[in-house]
C-alpha cells in the first residue's frame, strides 16, 4: 500500500467517524394544538398527541417550539412580502434585488425571534449513542412549554 | 640587485596614527593586551534540547485533543467546520417549502470534484442520492457529502416544480426557497446582478 493511498484511507476513516455523530432527537406534542418545533435548521410540524424524529448533530442542540398558527402567519407574511417583491423577476431593480436577498436571509432571524417570544425552548447537549426526548405541553391558551430530557450514551 | 638581505625593516612613516579622537583611553589595561578572553559558554546536550521539544509537542498535542473533544461535545465546533477546513466537507442545501402543498425533493449526484487516490480504474463510487419530502410551510436542510455536480428535482402531487442541475463546492450554503411561482435561489448569501439570477432554473447556478 502506497503512502498516499494509506492517508486516504486515514482519511476516509476519520470521515466515517466523523460523519456519524448523529442522533435522533425527539418531538413529543402533549399540547391540545399542532406545533411546529424547530430543531438546528429544520422544522417540523407536530400534531397533538404526535410524535416526530429528527436527527442532530452532537453537542448542545436547542429545540424551540411555537403554536402552529403563529409560524403559518409569520411564514405567509414573509412568503406574500417576497411575492409582491418578485413580480417579473426580469424587471426588479438591484435594489430590489438586495431586499429580497436580505429578506431570504433575515427570515431565520425573524423565526427565532418568534420562538423566544411566543413559544418555548429547551436545550440538552446529546451525545454519541445518546439521543433526546423534547415534551412539549400546554396549548389551552396558547402557551407551550418545552422539556428535554437528555439520554446518557447506551454504551454506558 | 643591490643592499643587505633581508632587507632592514622600516615602518611606514605616520602609522599608527598619533592622534586619536578626544576621550579616547586608549587599550584596555589588562594583563591581556588584546582584551578579556570571551566567557565559555556551559556546553548543552542535544539530546535534552530534543527531549524538551518532544515533552512539548506532546502536551501540546494532548491539550488541543482535550480542547477539542469538549469544544466538539459542546458545540463549539462541528465536525463539519473541521472538515470543511480541509476542504472535505459537505455542503448545506436549506430548501423553504413557502407552498400551500406538499413537495418531494430528489438529490442525485452527477459528477464528484474529489479524486479517490485509492481507487481502482474498475471501481466506481456510489454516487450520493437521497429523497426527502417537506410539508407545507417548512424547512429543511440537506447535507450533500461532497464538493461535486448535483441535480435537484423537486416535485408536487407528481408534477414538475423545478429542477436545478448545481456545481456545489466543500461548505456552500445553498438556499432554496419555493414559492407558489416562480422560486429562488441563493448562494452564501450572495447578491445577484440580476433578478433571473435569483430564479431556481434560470440563475447560473443551475448550470
Amino acid at each position: 500500500m502506497t503512502p498516499l493511498k494509506r492517508t486516504f484511507l486515514l482519511v476516509a476513516a476519520v470521515v466515517l467517524v466523523v460523519a456519524a455523530c448523529d442522533e435522533h432527537v425527539e418531538i413529543e406534542n402533549k399540547a391540545t394544538i399542532p406545533i411546529r418545533a424547530m430543531v438546528d435548521h429544520d422544522t417540523l410540524l407536530v400534531e397533538p398527541n404526535g410524535y416526530r424524529a429528527t436527527i442532530a448533530s452532537l453537542g448542545s442542540v436547542t429545540v424551540a417550539v411555537v403554536v402552529d398558527a403563529d409560524w403559518v402567519a409569520e411564514v405567509t407574511k414573509a412568503r406574500n412580502a417576497m411575492v409582491a417583491k418578485l413580480g417579473d423577476p426580469g424587471e426588479i431593480t438591484p435594489t430590489e434585488i438586495k431586499d429580497l436577498v436580505r429578506q431570504i436571509k433575515a427570515l431565520q432571524e425573524q423565526l427565532d425571534q418568534l420562538a423566544k417570544a411566543r413559544g418555548a425552548s429547551c436545550s440538552g447537549t446529546v451525545v454519541q449513542d445518546g439521543g433526546m426526548t423534547v415534551e412539549v405541553t400546554g396549548g389551552a391558551n396558547g402557551n407551550l412549554t418545552a422539556v428535554c430530557t437528555v439520554h446518557a450514551s447506551k454504551s454506558n | 640587485m643591490s643592499g643587505p638581505y633581508p632587507p632592514q625593516y622600516s615602518p611606514p612613516t605616520g602609522y599608527p596614527p598619533q592622534q586619536y579622537p578626544p576621550g579616547y583611553q586608549g587599550p584596555p589595561q589588562s594583563g591581556n593586551p588584546w582584551g578579556a578572553p570571551p566567557p565559555v559558554k556551559p556546553k548543552r546536550g542535544c539530546f535534552g534540547c530534543l527531549l524538551r521539544g518532544c515533552l512539548v509537542l506532546v502536551v501540546l498535542v494532548i491539550a488541543m485533543s482535550v480542547g477539542g473533544y469538549f469544544a466538539i461535545q459542546n458545540g463549539l465546533i462541528t465536525p463539519n467546520m473541521v472538515l470543511n477546513l480541509i476542504g472535505i466537507g459537505p455542503a448545506t442545501v436549506q430548501i423553504d417549502n413557502f407552498r400551500d402543498d406538499k413537495v418531494t425533493v430528489d438529490v442525485l449526484q452527477t459528477g464528484s470534484d474529489v479524486i479517490d487516490v485509492g481507487a481502482q480504474p474498475s471501481e466506481t463510487p456510489e454516487p450520493f442520492e437521497t429523497t426527502k419530502e417537506i410539508g407545507a410551510l417548512d424547512i429543511t436542510s440537506l447535507d450533500v457529502p461532497e464538493a461535486g455536480r448535483y441535480r435537484l428535482t423537486i416535485t408536487a402531487a407528481g408534477k414538475a416544480v423545478a429542477t436545478c442541475t448545481m456545481p456545489v463546492k466543500s461548505g456552500d450554503r445553498i438556499q432554496i426557497v419555493l414559492l407558489p411561482k416562480p422560486s429562488l435561489i441563493t448562494r452564501n448569501d450572495d447578491t445577484p446582478s440580476t433578478g433571473s439570477e435569483l430564479v431556481l432554473g434560470q440563475s447560473s447556478l443551475c448550470r
